[in-house]
């Protein structure tokens, strides 16, 4: 391509959201007039699927369009090795400059600012969390401009917020509250800080990663969003008493002691009411999410950018909300946790208002956003592109056969044993193995999409069983690394 | 003060784990390993965790499992920041060297480029034939009046390519090679003595890596003479048994490597035994060389404070299951190996244990035995104790794992990606991406003749087995990067 018809990519990543918040792809309970755009404009993935269901191991292996434990970056609070290549290096050596604000968490945050590798970033508006435990936080930096500083507007105590890390509960018991007002809050900051640069690089071809930190917990939408849901006319977390007896302990655990391993916010120690609150401020804080992304659209158009740019609406990975009484994230790979939206807006040559089935990674976007600009794709990357579907050149509803996800003692929070789960999904089935463990899951997602009845132990299904408990073995193998690239015989 | 313990590590070539006389084989004569079995520990169960070059070098190397080095095929250089055995006794006042083969970095048609690798003194010779000018046994041979290239008893331009594949001009499998005296086992344990006799005063490590008994099947005359293929047993394989097993044992059977290489079909019994015969003799000449560097030791009195190993990279089929050399096949006679450790006065004599260890456990092994700390990227784990005697020698690992990921060139479409888990009782071998694999009752039939990987009445085992396999896969993950904090 040409360089004036390289497009630019805006890339709108949140952080844990679920794939079912979207108004226009059929959640009636939640209001996303923007990303409904985005929809009526482009393609979406109902099937998109992270290969990790926490955020620095799914960031790795999308950032790279490699496998997470091929990235070796498998855990949170870990450093990915040097060596992996982003593909916003890959961009920025050839031509794009990349900006960033928000997250990245390809290294730790835990108390610092995270390490950077040659990630190809040229602006980097470095915000992990909304919260001042980090000096060099741009974001509170900003804030903190503005006129109050952030303590004073934020409604939790910050010593009490940071004791409980980014816990879910507040010292009044409360699971959800207001936080901070919109236009002093991170999602706004974070599509300020792309507009800026938006206006700024309007004659080169462009990236620039939008990351904010909601929808993850806390749940603090800012009170004008929060007001607009009523608890009570949300339903209820998807969840059945006794459908966790059969299944592996750490469900269990989290449903009745907490999240994160019992330090957080458990299904069992709050109310029906308290579980809708928390769904309802979920909504709120993704409600403001939208707010942001129409700003965002709106200058593109102001810019006369809106044409040639690359939307991209997704997520790193969902959010248990409640479903099978289990809140957050941890070693559980339901569809809640694991599919992800994923829309792709690009109207001058993706097809409009286009809805596929099609089972793709997320460690697929790499190698079609290469695929789209004429680059060629390394042969490091692992994912496959999807571009024919997004030009209506291919079978709208198939591309891969399976989704691959993994959960490698992902997190600190969960041991004895530590989790090492792996999953396949297809069409047909899903299967969790659990590596050292004999009990797995296995679900009927024709029939029983909920996921609630494990066939592991079904007498019924010991075939079935078998042959994805191959697949899985298989996928596993197949995400071996493909360098180095063998050079000779011997 | 004493000084830290030596190591002569002795690492063949493609060594069957029956060949050698004290530890069963009747056939075959050993006198100097069997001394070794005498004065050491022999590991009867010792597996490699690929059945090919490279990646099992790798491993072993660095105590990492082969997809974990990313050294997972022949014909590709180990990353950079992989850590060897050696750097680490390096950087803990070890003086380390080497003679022969390394193999961690291509190798067809150029000198292998080496990684920090920690070795000071590096005598190279990948193969024994002139097709490296890097070749300093070659370079040996030449100084010593005649040319390599003229005493070989083919031309370079043929010799040069035999190490592929057996097939000879004339279709010989077998034949005389390099006098013993000139032979590169002769030099590799040449350069070791040197080296040994140099470095009394420090802590050494040496790797003794010949080419032997690595095909072409092509002993010292005067070895080759002492095996009559009639004293050999024939191959152990059982018409039809490949029927119910995957494709690329039954095109191997054709021809190995692929269908380039001897085939077991067109070749008569009578020839078969012609290359068990000139194999053993292979080894034996190896034997006698051991014998040299364990004179080389005792003169220098240098023999009690020396850890000696034994061992081979992988096996070699030998026509069994009607194969010949190497591919993707995991069977116990391509993925066991010898294993023996000795060094009387600090570890047992005589001992033999039954224990399922990998070659994998051999570098924690070694740095516990030199008291240094076993760094995290490691994988294996150390068997000292029951080298030491304080532990069961019954029992190390529940299993061992092996992988052949496509290793070599020689098929695809399918391209094989193998997995295997073998306890006591059973071996699974999965290959991903087919249906067919393998399931063995390795009590009952050790042979590994009846593949019951369809039959009914194992089908709760095999997907017993088949979780073990994908367990032992998930858990080679890299334990590296170290996690940090929370988040």
């Amino acid at each position: 391509m040409k360089q004036k018809e390289l497009p630019n990519i805006l890339w709108i990543c949140t952080d844990q959201q679920r794939f079912d918040t979207i108004h226009a792809l059929g959640n009636p309970h939640i209001n996303t007039p923007n990303i409904d755009r985005l929809v009526g404009n482009g393609v979406s993935f109902s099937n998109a699927y992270c290969q990790n269901p926490v955020c620095s191991p799914s960031r790795a292996s999308f950032l790279t369009g490699r496998y997470p434990r091929t990235t070796r970056l498998r855990q949170n609070g870990a450093k990915i090795p040097e060596d992996e290549i982003l593909i916003t290096k890959i961009l920025r050596d050839h031509g794009y400059v990349c900006g960033l604000s928000g997250k990245l968490h390809l290294a730790p945050c835990q108390g610092r600012v995270e390490e950077r590798i040659d990630d190809g970033y040229a602006e980097f508006h470095w915000s992990h969390g909304p919260w001042p435990k980090w000096k060099e936080n741009q974001y509170i930096q900003w804030v903190n401009r503005q006129g109050e500083p952030w303590e004073e507007l934020y409604s939790v105590s910050p010593e009490l917020f940071r004791k409980l890390g980014a816990a879910a509960e507040d010292k009044e018991g409360r699971q959800a509250w207001a936080g901070i007002p919109v236009h002093l809050h991170q999602s706004y900051w974070c599509a300020e800080k792309a507009i800026e640069f938006m206006h700024k690089y309007r004659d080169a071809p462009w990236l620039f990663s939008v990351n904010p930190f909601d929808p993850h917990h806390p749940f603090d939408p800012p009170a004008e969003f929060l007001a607009r849901y009523d608890p009570d006319r949300l339903p209820p977390p998807s969840y059945q008493e006794g459908e966790l007896d059969d299944k592996p302990i750490y469900q269990s655990q989290a449903c009745r002691k907490g999240a994160s391993g019992g330090a957080h916010l458990s299904f069992e120690g709050t109310t029906d009411r308290q579980h809708r609150q928390i769904k309802a401020a979920y909504y709120a804080m993704i409600e403001n999410v939208d707010y942001n992304v129409g700003r965002l659209i709106d200058a593109l158009e102001d810019t006369a950018q809106l044409e040639n740019t690359l939307i991209l609406f997704t997520s790193d990975h969902g959010e248990m909300l409640g479903d099978h009484g289990i809140f957050l994230k941890g070693p559980y790979l339901y569809d809640p946790a694991v599919r992800v939206p994923l829309i792709l807006s690009y109207p001058r040559k993706f097809q409009r208002g286009v809805r596929s089935d099609a089972l793709v990674e997320l460690v697929d976007l790499a190698p079609t956003l290469l695929d789209l600009i004429g680059f060629p794709i390394p042969e490091r990357m692992q994912g496959r592109s999807f571009l024919s579907i997004c030009h209506g050149e291919n079978d709208l509803h198939h591309h891969k056969d399976y989704v691959y996800s993994e959960f490698y003692n992902s997190s600190a929070s969960y041991r004895d044993p530590y989790p090492y789960l792996t999953m396949v999904r297809d069409k047909k089935f899903k299967i969790v193995a659990y590596g050292g463990m004999e009990l797995g899951e296995l679900y009927d997602m024709e029939n029983d999409p909920g996921e609630v009845i494990n066939l592991w132990n079904d007498a019924g299904y010991r075939d079935v069983r078998f042959q994805y408990l191959k697949k899985c073995l298989d996928a596993s193998v197949f995400t071996i690394d493909p360098l180095p690239e063998r050079v000779g015989e011997y | 003060m004493k000084k830290q313990p030596n190591i002569l590590w002795i690492c063949t070539d493609q060594q069957r784990f029956d060949t050698i006389h004290a530890l069963g084989n009747s056939h075959i004569h050993t006198p100097n390993l069997d001394r070794l079995v005498e004065e050491g520990v022999s590991f009867l169960h010792a597996y490699v965790q690929s059945p090919v070059c490279s990646p099992s070098r790798a491993s072993f190397l660095t105590g990492r499992y082969p997809r974990t080095t990313r050294m997972r095929q022949n014909g590709t250089q180990i990353p950079a920041d992989e850590v060897l055995i050696s750097r680490i006794l390096a950087d803990n006042e070890y003086r380390c060297g080497l003679a022969g083969k390394l193999h961690l970095g291509p190798c067809d048609g150029q000198m292998e480029e080496r990684i920090d690798d920690g070795y000071h003194d590096f005598h190279w010779s990948h193969g024994p034939w002139s097709k490296w000018e890097e070749n300093a046994y070659i370079e040996w041979v030449d100084s010593k009046g005649k040319p390599w290239e003229d005493i070989y008893p083919f031309p370079p331009e043929i010799a040069n390519k035999l190490g592929s594949h057996v097939l000879s001009p004339g279709g010989k499998q077998a034949w005389a090679g390099m006098p013993a005296l000139l032979h590169q086992s002769y030099w590799c344990a040449e350069k070791a003595i040197e080296f040994i006799n140099e470095n009394r005063d420090t802590p050494w490590m040496f790797s003794v890596n010949p080419f032997d008994p690595h095909h072409p099947f092509d002993p010292p005359k005067e070895y080759l003479d002492r095996y009559s293929p009639d004293s050999v047993p024939s191959p152990r394989y059982t018409e039809g048994e490949l029927l119910n097993k995957p494709i690329f044992q039954q095109a191997d059977h054709l021809g190995a490597m692929g269908g380039r290489g001897i085939s077991f079909k067109d070749t008569s019994d009578r020839v078969h035994r012609e290359i068990t015969a000139a194999y053993y003799a292979m080894i034996e000449n190896v034997d006698d060389n051991i014998g040299r560097l364990l004179q080389a030791l005792d003169e220098s009195g240098q023999r009690e404070n020396t850890l000696v190993i034994f061992m081979s990279d992988h096996g070699e089929m030998l026509g069994d299951h009607g194969i010949y050399l190497k591919g993707p096949f995991l069977y116990d006679v391509a993925v066991r190996v010898p294993l023996i450790l000795s060094c009387p006065g600090s570890i047992k004599s005589g001992l033999r244990s039954e224990a399922l260890v990998e070659l994998v456990d051999l570098a924690p092994t070694l740095l516990n035995f030199a008291d240094i700390p076993i760094p995290e990227r490691m994988q294996g784990r150390s068997f000292l104790d029951i080298c030491t005697g304080d532990a069961d020698p019954g029992c190390h690992k529940e299993y061992v794992y092996a992988e052949y990921y496509n290793a070599l060139t020689n098929h695809r479409d399918p391209t094989p990606y193998l997995t295997m888990v073998r306890d006591k009782k059973f071996k699974i071998v999965v290959y991903s991406g087919m249906e067919l694999g393998e399931l063995y009752d390795m009590e009952n039939d050790p042979g590994e003749v009846t593949n019951l990987w369809n039959k009914p009445e194992y089908r709760e085992i095999r997907f017993q087995y088949l979780q073990k396999c994908l367990d032992a896969s998930v858990f080679t993950i890299d334990p590296l990067p170290k996690r940090v904090g929370e988040f």
